[in-house]
């Protein structure tokens, strides 16, 4: 079995930034991946993502550390953190659920802690399901890239670029 | 059940508190977005787009169920079951959104209906995930066999049953020249049910396979063990000695 919770606590550096993809004409969606390393070994399957959307500058910024996928098995979120995100979060009410708010704001923290069952050693679901708050103010990407590679472990979080968003006029017609 | 705050409450402010928690709008450039009173596995409210198309306006989803499957890796099953989905409720899909467009005046009942197929879609999907706890039934159960049958094991082979239909099985052992079937079976029920299924197809072979279910936990199974039984299969766990294995074999 994987040993989740070491990968998480392990210091790593991106191995290489590949810079935020193209966005897709359908939804403005831009991501990156980028391959992780510990102590100068690039890990087989644990990477950094990275995902915005262009047309929606300064929010909606999301990072997760993950396991990817390989044969037999599925990709496996470890932890992520979402800015100013649509859709903000709920916690749902389940049995032996976690410790946290039944609502957290637009910006929280999918914590590994949350969503790992101690007991019976495996995750609570398969995407991450509980979150909390933040408590740092992550005002700027700036503020979030730092809070990612202080939460994440990641020394050289630094590489990860501003994400290349369009600021667009309101062109609403007006009627 | 612990007392909480809300617990003094009425159930007319509950309902009024819930209600402002459930759905809100915000606006970016010449868009607009909707959180609906719908939950995605992760936790985050299925969010709908408005904006601007010629002669109407489009309500899509925005690719945030596709974003859904992303995450767990599942993005293939996107356009399959997004077209069956939409087709069905006679929106429309490309490679990443659900949207349909529309009159303005329609928009409320577009806005259910598209949030509506974005929800199904990723519950469709994630209740066909492979289970972690059946991969690690099924990699224990590969090793025990390795070790107690290492000249006849047959790793992950299907077997057609009286039915024709090729049932994808953990793995066939063969003891005194006649088979027998090992399947992992988690609790969960859709694991019992196709095991349950597919011992009984087996079970009306002319020279049927003897069929053994390896469980992790006979107590927490609880009545789903009849299922299994009544299916033909014999119910072992996991953890049980060599000579459980070999018995259960004969």
């Amino acid at each position: 079995m994987v040993d989740y919770s070491s990968s998480l606590v392990q210091l790593k550096l991106i191995a290489a930034f590949p810079g935020w993809s193209d966005p897709e004409p359908e939804t403005s969606y831009a991501w990156f991946v980028a391959p992780l390393q510990i102590g100068g070994v690039v890990e087989e399957r644990l990477v950094l993502q990275g995902g915005c959307y262009i047309d929606q500058p300064d929010r909606h910024v999301t990072f997760e550390l993950h396991f990817t996928k390989k044969p037999g098995q599925s990709k496996r979120p470890l932890e992520r953190i979402d800015w100013r995100s649509r859709g903000g979060h709920t916690n749902r009410a389940r049995k032996n659920m976690p410790l946290c708010p039944p609502r957290v704001s637009n910006t929280h923290l999918h914590a590994f802690d949350l969503n790992w069952d101690p007991i019976r050693l495996r995750f609570r679901g398969e995407d991450l399901p509980y979150a909390c708050e933040i408590e740092e103010q992550l005002a700027t990407f700036e503020d979030l890239r730092a809070y990612t590679g202080k939460r994440f472990k990641i020394s050289n979080i630094n590489l990860v670029s501003t994400p290349p968003w369009e600021y667009l006029l309101n062109l609403e017609p007006r009627l | 059940m612990t007392p909480s705050v809300h617990t003094r409450l009425g159930t007319a402010a509950i309902a009024e508190n819930a209600v402002r928690e459930l759905m809100r709008a915000s606006h970016s450039g010449a868009a607009s977005f909707i959180d609906m009173p719908l939950l995605f596995p992760d936790g985050s409210a299925v969010t709908i787009k408005l904006e601007h198309v010629e002669g109407g306006i489009r309500v899509s989803d925005n690719g945030f169920a596709y974003r859904a499957l992303e995450a767990v890796g599942a993005q293939r099953s996107f356009s399959k079951t997004a077209a069956s989905v939409a087709s069905a409720a006679e929106l429309s899909v490309d490679r990443r959104k659900i949207f349909v467009d529309i009159l303005p005046e329609f928009a409320a009942a577009a806005i259910c209906e598209v949030a509506a197929a974005s929800w199904l879609v990723t519950e469709r999907v994630f209740q066909r995930l492979p289970d972690e706890e059946d991969e690690e039934i099924k990699g224990h159960l590969l090793e025990r066999l390795a070790l107690i049958f290492p000249n006849s094991l047959i790793k992950e082979p299907n077997l057609k049953g009286a039915s024709t239909h090729e049932w994808p099985l953990t793995a066939v052992v063969h003891v005194d020249g006649h088979a027998t079937v090992f399947q992992a079976v988690t609790n969960h029920m859709q694991s019992v049910n196709k095991a349950s299924t597919g011992f009984l197809d087996l079970a009306n072979l002319p020279n049927p396979p003897r069929l053994v279910a390896v469980v992790k936990d006979r107590d927490e199974m609880a009545e789903k063990l009849l299922l299994l039984s009544q299916a033909g299969g014999r119910v072992i766990e996991q953890s049980q000695s060599d000579e459980v294995y070999l018995r259960a074999a004969r």
